[in-house]
């Protein structure tokens, strides 16, 4: 992992250096191991965003952003997924002790976004004013990715607002998944020991039940179930600003290492407890959201976020959707929910119109 | 059974901790660690679990920084904050939940509605948590909180003992879950009815809600719907299969009611569920055993025990089985019982704040010079000991002691707090009448303990003697009659009914036949019961109505008391009783 320190070190170094025919500009965000710029192709003067993997980076790190590479490429053709331009491994010229030392960078070429989603939840005096049709139409955008990717094969695992990109061209918002640098291809053996999968990997406020209590499985359907958490995490902070485990577990670490001590024990939790609790805070949730598209709400998250895994891969609860792809009937109450809030919306100007009538 | 006017307690199942006592908040942590086994242990290889944990902390904790530094708001604060908890940081993390309610409230103030809800339910329960309460409610009343916001702040209070502050939360509710949260408030203030009232409801909404069926559960045994608590109980187990703190609640009622066909096709269902055993559970398997007659297999299960205490790293629970197993030992014969009591205090020392340890030392404690012992001993769980033990130990105490005024007023106690409980039956039957002469008060305990255990040959011998010294002789006699052959303790009390009943031959003729008994049983009780003949012919004024000599001639012969008998409770009450009334001591014909 990279300090603070060190990242605003290598942002320095890094602006304003050419990598092939990119030259970076300004630093658009930092993750764990890597950082983000604005850049431009000084051949073609296209914008674009690069995103650089720190130099000190351990060698699962290196391993994670091969593979984004990899994956981005082999997802160049669904418009759910960020747009991969090029990548590579460029030296840039460094200085030691008066001495030039190439230093070799790897990076990713990427379609520039326009910022992401965490960026209007956050605050929330701005999350209160965004419209809940749009961030329905976000939640909406998300799951289409996620359905694309699941089809082409590969999980995203790593779900949440700030791997939400919103791509604006003229007066329509589209939502990419950026950040594949812990997605799996789903055809391919499990490239890590089993005991890396049971735990999952990143921000523990994000990581479904299965991660926290020393569960994950290694097999396709248990990265999908993953992928179906963070879809349901992410609605739940499109209405609050924290994602579900969050919201249902309280101290994640606390949880995690009484199931470090379980597992030397040679035992486990059972997750079915926990169904009510979601449930409660599901209802918690609701409470935020129009009255209109409540019940859909509540039956989505219920559904994508069941504690047990192998509930949320189960059909749909609605009789006309049972036959149709897993997520198809997700992306469908989406649009219903879209639906209902527009004509909440219509409604609403309609008695304004009327109201303002009566006034005049 | 043991001698005359003496409370044997040793074998009694009251020194484990019972599962039923506490009620459960619902949607906490309780229950939520490990209980089934894994087929394998994936993480033992490769790099560290605790390395990999500690970078997830690490990556949770950078992530939510980075936010805090981009937008400082309640919701990326509150972010911050639970990142610092998680990483166990509680100083940071309680500034920076701190920091989040305070931007809370000032946007309330300003909007006159809490715009980041969740936030702020989040920082307020980080800092209680941190045991924070004061500045958690603080925050809490300073902001208008609505729906499940309201109910989880009132819920919170609710587990810290602050219940009209809950109340003020909870009431004012409407949330889902609402009627879950109230029961557990009204079962932890100890109105059993309305928290079954709640808690029925909120079933309805929530058939699979274990907390409340656990909670309804607790209530309905406390009511003493016991047919009703037994089937909520085993509602809950099936909703929640794998939380041990119901399943243990389930097996324990199945104990406390000897049902152990039930019981041993739980366990056996248990076992086909995966659950791996835990120190508890071993004990309620113990206690079942034991309380079957298989001492053996008993003390198997509690050494069993004992080595799932020491992996769970248990103080308390492994206190519990030690001093069990030092007291089942000693009632078994298997070690002697001054070397139990020795090895109870050497427990004590160890584990001073364990209740259950002074719980099985007043068991086996029988001489009066472990009393002051047992007296430091009390006072260092006083103030924690619940009513009933303290008022258990108290009387054994006063007992060991001789002050038969103390002993006869928290055995009173400890029946009205544990009326089901034959031992605290038997010991207010004793105390008050033999003890005190209080026969007519004595007599009533008598009478209701005879319906509940009409059947149990301590209690017939302690109610007949009662009986016959409150004039009911005859009925006294019919009691024990169909009992007292062959047992020298009932032929004596039977004996005692025939001299109440004037019929002094063959009163003195059985007295004669138990002490013959008792002497081949090689039982040190020929003079106690020389003792008890003599307070009884005093007590019925018999030396009045009959000619002295004739019945001198028919008593038993007088017998040295044992040169302990200033080290023993049952002489003892006999001694204070006698100086009271001014008999001659040792007490004979």
């Amino acid at each position: 992992m990279a300090s603070q320190a060190e990242r605003e070190a290598w942002v320095q170094i890094l602006t304003g250096q050419r990598l092939g025919d990119y030259e970076l500009q300004v630093c658009l965000g930092a993750g764990f191991f890597g950082l983000v710029f604005e850049a431009q192709n000084v051949v073609t003067g296209a914008r674009v965003a690069v995103k650089v993997l720190i130099p000190s980076s351990d060698p699962e790190a290196i391993l994670d952003f091969e593979n984004e590479a990899i994956l981005l490429q082999k997802l160049n053709g669904c418009d759910g997924v960020i747009t991969y331009v090029d990548g590579g491994l460029e030296s840039i010229e460094m200085v030691a002790q008066g001495v030039g030392v190439p230093m070799p960078i790897r990076f990713h070429v990427l379609a520039v976004a326009s910022g992401s989603v965490d960026e209007l939840i956050l605050d929330p005096a701005a999350r209160s004013e965004l419209d809940w049709t749009e961030r329905i139409r976000i939640f909406r955008g998300a799951v289409k990715g996620v359905h694309q990717m699941h089809l082409a094969g590969v999980a995203h695992r790593d779900l949440k607002s700030s791997n939400c990109l919103l791509m604006v061209v003229g007066s329509t918002t589209r939502l990419r998944l950026g950040d594949l640098g812990r997605a799996k291809d789903l055809r391919s053996p499990p490239t890590m020991l089993v005991g890396r999968y049971i735990q999952g990997r990143g921000d523990l406020r994000f990581a479904a039940p299965e991660f926290l209590w020393l569960q994950g499985g290694d097999t396709a359907s248990d990265f999908m179930a993953a992928d179906y958490y963070g879809l349901g995490s992410l609605l739940v902070e499109l209405a609050t600003g924290q994602p579900l485990t969050s919201l249902a577990l309280g101290n994640v670490g606390a949880v995690m290492q009484q199931a470090a001590v379980d597992l030397q024990r040679g035992q486990t939790g059972d997750l079915a407890t926990l169904n009510l609790l979601y449930r409660r805070v599901i209802a918690e949730v609701m409470d935020l959201m129009p009255k209109s598209i409540q019940h859909d709400a509540q039956v989505l998250l219920a559904n994508l976020c069941h504690p047990l895994p192998t509930e949320r891969l189960a059909r749909s609860p609605y009789h006309r959707d049972r036959h149709v792809e897993p997520l198809e009937w997700v992306l469908r109450r989406a649009d219903i929910m879209i639906r209902r809030l527009e004509i909440d919306a219509r409604e609403e100007r309609r008695i304004a119109r009327k109201l303002e009538r009566a006034a005049s | 059974m043991s001698s005359l006017g003496q409370l044997e307690v040793i074998r009694a199942d009251k020194s484990f901790d019972s599962e039923t006592a506490g009620p459960t908040l619902p949607g906490s942590a309780q229950g939520r660690s490990g209980s089934k086994a894994r087929g394998s242990h994936p993480a033992k290889s490769g790099r560290g679990l605790d390395d990999q944990i500690s970078d997830s902390l690490a990556e949770t904790l950078d992530a939510a920084v980075r936010n805090v530094a981009s937008v400082r708001s309640s919701t990326t604060l509150v972010a911050l904050a639970a990142a610092y908890e998680a990483l166990g940081e509680a100083q940071e993390s309680i500034k920076t939940a701190t920091e989040a309610l305070d931007l809370s409230v000032t946007s309330a103030r300003a909007q006159g509605v809490v715009v980041d809800p969740v936030a702020a339910r989040l920082a307020i329960e980080i800092l209680f948590r941190a045991g924070r309460i004061d500045e958690g409610v603080l925050f809490a009343t300073s902001m208008p909180l609505v729906g499940q916001v309201r109910l989880s702040v009132g819920a919170m209070l609710a587990s810290v003992g602050r219940l009209d502050e809950a109340h003020s939360f909870i009431d004012g509710s409407d949330a889902i879950g609402r009627d879950a949260v109230r029961g557990f408030l009204q079962i932890t203030e100890g109105n059993n009815y309305a928290a079954i009232s709640s808690l029925r409801s909120a079933l309805r909404s929530a058939p699979d809600d274990a907390d409340s069926a656990l909670n309804l559960s607790i209530a309905f045994w406390r009511i003493g719907a016991k047919r009703k608590a037994i089937s909520t109980a085993l509602q809950a187990t099936r909703s929640a299969p794998g939380r041990q703190d119901v399943g243990l609640h389930y097996l324990e009622l199945l104990v406390a009611e000897a049902d152990f066909d039930r019981f041993d096709r739980e366990i056996a269902l248990l076992g086909r569920l995966d659950v791996v055993p835990s120190a508890r559970l071993y004990i309620l398997q113990a206690r079942a055993t034991l309380a079957r007659g298989d001492i053996d297999a008993g003390i198997r299960l509690l050494e069993q025990a004992s080595a799932a205490a020491k992996a769970e790293d248990d103080h308390q629970v492994l206190a519990e089985v030690q001093s069990n197993l030092i007291r089942i030992r000693a009632w078994n014969g298997k070690i002697d019982r001054e070397l139990a009591v020795s090895r109870l205090f050497s427990l004590h020392s160890q584990f001073p704040t364990s209740e259950v340890v002074i719980v099985s030392l007043a068991q086996v404690v029988n001489r009066r010079r472990h009393a002051a012992a047992m007296h430091n001993a009390l006072e260092s769980v006083r103030d924690t000991m619940v009513d009933a033990r303290l008022a258990f130990v108290e009387h054994q105490i006063a007992s060991l002691e001789g002050n038969n005024e103390v002993a006869a007023e928290k055995a009173v106690e400890w029946y009205t707090l544990e009326p089901e409980d034959l031992n605290a039956s038997i010991a207010v039957i004793v105390a008050l009448g033999i003890g005190q002469e209080r026969w007519e008060e004595a007599a009533e305990f008598a009478r209701s303990a005879l319906l509940k255990y009409p059947n149990d040959p301590s209690q017939i011998n302690n109610v007949a003697y009662v009986l016959a010294m409150v004039g009911k002789a005859e009925e006294a006699i019919e009691l024990l009659t169909p009992h007292a052959k062959g047992q020298f303790v009932l032929t004596a009390t039977l004996g005692l009914a025939y001299l109440a009943a004037n019929q002094i031959h063959t009163g003195m003729k059985l007295y004669r036949e138990a002490a013959n008994m008792a002497e081949k049983e090689k039982d040190d009780s020929r003079s106690l019961m020389t003792a008890y003949q003599a307070l009884v012919v005093h007590q019925l004024g018999l030396l009045d109505t009959s000619d002295p000599a004739a019945l001198t001639a028919m008593s038993l012969p007088p017998v040295a008391l044992p040169d302990d008998w200033r080290e023993r409770s049952e002489f003892l009450r006999l001694h204070t009783l006698a100086a009271s009334k001014g008999y001659e001591w040792p007490l004979t014909l």
